[in-house]
């Protein structure tokens, strides 16, 4: 930080507020990054298949980061692989797209296949989008630490983020739950 | 020789040529000097009437008063009234395509008289362009104290109308398509004999007058640089607009640019940074370095006192400072976009975690550092889904205290990035789309930031100004 100032703005340091006193900080604990920029929705039962339920944050910019929803089937158990090959054609890490547009990008539906996950119970289960759009990322982490997708799902362990189709898209928000609504679904199944 | 020179012109003149027309007929171009013309205009001018004059055969009326005097004039208001402080200007005007026919077939005729006494006389004429383009600029330099020349940034560009243009091409247009640009040209390769017969021996006396159509004028852009402090954070730097509506109702870019557009009397005006930074960051320190591109200014030459004066113009807005402002040019500019990739910027970040504060010494161990960043989600709609490898050069945390007791520990970091590091995203990581960032550095997932400042930009641009 020691420059030779060439610089003499003729500004009074002492008038410009410290970065301490230039924020408002609240007196509970601050607003998280989710909390900041992002709506939380949530989708239940997708393909009407008991506890396949997902978080999904929606950003203000259209966004959604698809993750694992407290109640969803996996929870509590073990993943010991993911397998992103979902067709015969289809490997979701092979998502290869181009520009701001992200043409050539894989199209999900609501209920399309992310990835297929193996349990260390034997298990195997799908792990399903919850809205349709444009595949603009899969989280790739999930193959080297498959586990994090259980352990901080609205974090580093999120499944893929989805592009919704522009004119759909409020259309596609309005089909997802609120949180009150998610909460209260959840209370009423137990 | 001379005898016949006289001839001809007097034969010109018969013909329906007005009198300069008929001497700049007869003179080469290297030869010409605007006194010849404007005594010959006189001349014109002073000549008893004792007939209804036409319109001239070859300038349709360019040289002939009330309009030849009428258009200057026009020209010279115009330049007076509109402010344009440039000490030179330089003139354009295009001409009808049949000023030119009608110039090549009086050029034919007066050649053809010349040759049969001297064959090896040049027939190279005095265009009209040229010749009027000399008087004008006789004028208008004796009215405005404007200096004529041809490299000014103040060109002034003169329109013209005359109402028989078509007519007159459409003969030739039957036996070659005509085109303005190169007319002469075309002209000049076709058979004499062709032209001849097609077009008539002499143009016809015209019917109606040439006129004035329009005056404007153009000057280059002008540049100029400085740097800002934005104090605020809840400005933009450019307008926000979406779905065309405005968010803010102003930015740094505004509050900038319009007291220097005021002052120049531009059109608009274009700005440029080195990089940006979002609506929430401020800017401190010695500001970010700016240019801003004005779009035919009148005014171009500001002082040091008016440069003082419309900083504090721009100062009186209590969210941006603008300091060091000056004339720049646009060579320099360079110097402005190549900061934005690869200059070093420095920031200091107001961070917390939950919980008690871990140790911070794991920060100023950890750089240099070379992460690897995924293009944030906040702008993933509007650009392409990439990995960029960024550099921290270095990092310096220290705790700090916020005055509320919330539960949580507080800490600044000042960092020095890479240019096109986005810093907001390295110390919560995005989804872990920026790695390694704060949390996995500090090893605590709750890591995140408050507010943010850019300290510096490490470009010694502009030249700083003495107060």
């Amino acid at each position: 930080m020691d420059k030779p100032n060439v610089y003499d703005f003729g500004i009074d340091d002492d008038s410009v507020p410290s970065i301490e006193k230039s924020v408002e900080i609240s007196e509970d604990a601050p607003p998280t990054v989710v909390q900041r920029y992002f709506e939380s929705r949530y989708a239940t039962n997708v393909n009407d298949k008991p506890n396949q339920d997902y978080s999904v944050l929606i950003h203000s910019n259209n966004l959604c980061i698809l993750s694992l929803a407290s109640s969803h089937v996996l929870m509590g158990k073990t993943i010991e692989k993911i397998d992103f090959q979902v067709s015969e054609n289809t490997h979701r890490l092979s998502n290869i797209m181009t520009g701001k547009g992200k043409r050539g990008a894989q199209i999900v539906q609501a209920g399309s296949t992310l990835c297929k996950v193996h349990c260390s119970d034997g298990e195997e289960h799908k792990i399903l989008s919850a809205i349709p759009g444009k595949l603009v990322e899969m989280n790739s982490k999930l193959a080297e630490t498959p586990n994090i997708m259980l352990n901080k799902p609205d974090d580093i362990g999120f499944i893929a983020i989805v592009l919704p189709q522009k004119q759909r898209f409020e259309k596609i928000r309005d089909g997802l739950l609120t949180k009150e609504q998610y909460t209260q679904e959840i209370l009423q199944s137990n | 020789m001379e005898q016949n020179v006289e001839e001809i012109q007097e034969n010109l003149l018969k013909f329906g040529c007005c009198r300069v027309c008929a001497v700049r007929h007869l003179t080469k171009p290297s030869a010409i000097n605007v006194k010849t013309l404007i005594a010959a205009s006189e001349q014109d001018h002073d000549e008893p009437k004792r007939l209804k004059k036409n319109p001239c055969i070859a300038c349709l009326g360019l040289f002939q008063n009330p309009q030849k005097d009428d258009i200057i004039n026009k020209i010279i208001s115009y330049l007076k009234t509109s402010k344009y402080d440039s000490d030179t200007f330089n003139l354009a005007f295009n001409l009808p395509m049949c000023t030119i026919i009608r110039g090549h077939s009086i050029a034919l005729y007066v050649s053809k008289l010349r040759i049969t006494f001297n064959p090896t006389f040049p027939t190279a004429f005095v265009c009209a362009k040229d010749a009027w383009k000399l008087m004008a600029e006789d004028a208008i330099v004796k009215a405005t104290g404007k200096r004529f020349d041809v490299h000014s940034p103040l060109l002034v560009t003169v329109g013209f109308h005359y109402d028989d243009i078509k007519d007159e091409c459409d003969c030739l247009n039957a036996i070659i398509k005509l085109s303005n640009k190169n007319l002469q040209s075309i002209l000049s390769q076709m058979d004499n004999k062709d032209f001849v017969s097609q077009y008539g021996e002499m143009p016809s006396v015209p019917e109606s007058t040439i006129e004035f159509k329009s005056v404007d004028a153009r000057h280059e852009s002008v540049f100029i640089a400085g740097r800002y402090n934005k104090w605020s954070r809840t400005l933009s730097q450019t307008p926000w607009i979406v779905d065309q509506e405005r968010r803010l109702e102003s930015s740094v870019e505004e509050i900038i640019s319009n007291p220097i557009k005021k002052h120049a009397l531009a059109d608009e005006f274009r700005f440029s940074s080195s990089g940006r930074e979002d609506i929430d960051v401020r800017m401190l320190g010695r500001g970010r370095p700016f240019a801003i591109e004005l779009v035919n200014p009148k005014i171009t030459k500001f002082s040091y006192e008016v440069l003082r004066q419309i900083e504090n113009e721009i100062n009186t807005d209590p969210q941006v400072t603008v300091t060091h402002l000056q004339n720049v040019v646009k060579d320099q500019l360079k110097e402005l976009k190549s900061g934005e990739e690869f200059k070093i910027k420095v920031y200091k970040a107001l961070c917390y975690v939950e919980g008690e504060l871990p140790d911070l010494e794991k920060v100023n161990n950890s750089a240099p550092l070379e992460i690897a960043q995924y293009t944030p989600i906040r702008v993933l709609h509007r650009r392409a889904n990439m990995v960029r490898p960024r550099t921290i050069h270095s990092m310096k945390a220290v705790a700090t205290k916020v005055g509320k007791d919330n539960g949580c520990s507080f800490f600044n970091v000042i960092l020095s990035t890479q240019a096109g590091t986005y810093v907001k995203e390295f110390v919560h990581g995005d989804f872990g789309r920026t790695n390694p960032c704060l949390r996995t550095i500090l090893e605590n997932d709750t890591v995140d930031i408050l507010a943010l400042d850019v300290l510096d930009i490490e470009i010694d641009w502009p030249t700083p100004v003495k107060y």
